[in-house]
């Protein structure tokens, strides 16, 4: 059983960051999308600006992939999201997403865009609006947004070639060692995606959060790993209804 | 019709407005809360001094440790009474134990398959993957809330640990600190000045089932000199979402 014990607060983590290895450029990519400042919903700043700069530090410097795009405030739009099966594909051009923001449960969960209203199809992004969609590059996406993976039966129909959604189906709260965590777990560590989210939410909140995990196939919850960073399974062929899920309350 | 709705609406009307005179003959800190706006109040607040004891933290201690493939289906984990045991004697024979922790939560994971293709949900299998142990801590009476101080043991096939995590602040005794009264703290929670944001809507917390004194202990490697008091606010916001709320107990 590996064993980590730290003592000690940000500093022990910073050595711990400088250690790390630093990969081999392979042409991996990643893309994000942050909204921290809303019309009519509370602010999360300065959070957006900080939860980016923690994946470009991990994916971008340590795993040396490549940033696809990276979209704030008014410029995220619905079309990130891969909402489209051609011509701009948004997340799904890249093999990893990243998004912080607000999830609602309006009628049904959504991604509140910045100037988000109730109501649905009113600046949002509803599971609908992605529906088989993502079948080009991306593998995973990571949903830093409350609420989302509530309606996991809807957003798992996304899954065309891409595994899996990371979330929370309860309130969660703005972190940047929700991210340090799974990385550290993921890329330093080699541990699976699954294995790397458990950890991370366990040590970044308190008991009323439910954390989900939703993938196409139980190959690809059990086995996957951040590309480059160990196995990653078949893309399930051909596609079913049916797919893998997981929750704990962190 | 019309008349049906009138008379459901001014029944509604009373029942908050009882709900909001229920008196509290237990303390005299609660003896106000009914009366505040826009909030219905269904709790009793402790009964605390004005001061309470807090702490200062010496030392942080953080241990994980795991075996590869924790989120895999397993044919036979424990049930929740072997995990209780097991894992108590895995903390205890390894030093692990603190004497201020207790268990707050056993849950078993599995990992569903889930088919869709007829617009219902219907669950295909149902395999298990681990089952937890999650441990949290009081002091005095006071439950400590927050990331940074909870040990999880997870147990897989048989019973065999295959995820432990501890974070554990050591604490001395650091005197006595004044605590804002609950009409205050609510009033703070009304302004929106609560610890933590979320990444959901912050709807307005309209009713409070519970409401406790505790400690915040943030997340482990977080530079926190002290623990000091906060208001823990139980209840529903005003979608009807269970929420959870933490004000700072000292300052005004």
């Amino acid at each position: 059983m590996k064993t980590k014990i730290r003592y000690g607060t940000g500093l022990m983590l910073l050595i711990c960051l400088s250690l790390s290895t630093i990969s081999g450029a392979v042409a991996y990519e990643y893309s994000v999308t942050t909204i921290e400042e809303y019309i009519t919903l509370s602010d999360l700043d300065p959070w957006g600006q900080k939860e980016y700069e923690r994946i470009e530090y991990w994916l971008h410097d340590i795993a040396g992939w490549n940033e696809e795009f990276y979209e704030n405030e008014y410029n995220v739009d619905e079309s990130d999201f891969g909402t489209s099966t051609g011509g701009y594909e948004g997340l799904d051009e890249a093999d990893f997403h990243f998004h912080l923001g607000h999830g609602v449960d309006d009628t049904g969960t959504e991604l509140a865009l910045r100037n988000w209203l109730p109501g649905p199809d009113v600046k949002d992004v509803r599971a609908q609006d992605v529906e088989y969609k993502w079948d080009k590059d991306n593998e995973w996406v990571f949903l830093h947004s409350c609420h989302i993976l509530d309606d996991s039966s809807d957003w798992a129909k996304a899954l065309d070639s891409s595994h899996g959604i990371m979330g929370f189906s309860t309130t969660s709260y703005v972190s940047t060692d929700l991210i340090d965590e799974f990385f550290e777990e993921a890329i330093n560590n080699d541990e699976t995606i699954a294995d790397s989210y458990y950890h991370a939410t366990k040590a970044s909140f308190g008991s009323s959060v439910k954390a989900v995990i939703i993938t196409d196939t139980g190959a690809q919850m059990s086995y996957d790993h951040l590309n480059g960073q160990g196995s990653m399974e078949p893309d399930e062929s051909p596609n079913d209804s049916s797919y893998s899920y997981l929750s704990w309350w962190c | 019709m019309k008349k049906i709705l009138i008379s459901a609406f001014l029944l509604l009307v009373l029942g908050v407005a009882v709900l909001h005179f229920v008196p509290n003959t237990e303390t005299g800190i609660t003896g106000e809360l009914g009366v505040e706006e826009d909030i219905v109040i269904n709790a009793q607040a402790p009964n605390v001094n004005n001061t309470i004891p807090y702490y200062k933290v010496i030392k942080e201690e953080r241990i994980d440790k795991s075996e590869p493939n924790i989120i895999t289906p397993k044919k036979l984990i424990p049930s929740k009474d072997e995990a209780k045991n097991i894992s108590n004697q895995y903390l205890q024979d390894n030093g692990y134990m603190p004497e201020d922790a207790h268990i707050s939560d056993i849950q078993t994971l599995y990992m569903k398959t889930i088919n869709t293709s007829t617009g219902e949900n219907i669950i295909e299998s149902k395999e298990p993957v681990l089952v937890e142990v999650s441990y949290n801590r009081r002091l005095g009476n006071l439950p400590v809330v927050g990331p940074g101080d909870t040990i999880t043991v997870s147990l897989g096939e048989n019973g065999k640990v295959i995820y432990f995590f501890k974070s554990w602040r050591d604490l001395e005794p650091a005197g006595r600190i004044k605590i804002i009264d609950a009409n205050t703290a609510i009033k703070n929670l009304q302004k929106g000045k609560i610890i933590r944001k979320s990444a959901g809507i912050d709807n307005p917390m309209t009713e409070i089932n519970e409401m406790k004194i505790g400690f915040f202990s943030d997340n482990s490697g977080k530079e926190q000199a002290f623990y000091k008091p906060v208001w823990i606010f139980r209840g529903t916001d005003s979608h009807g979402n269970n929420v959870t709320k933490y004000v700072d107990g000292v300052t005004e």
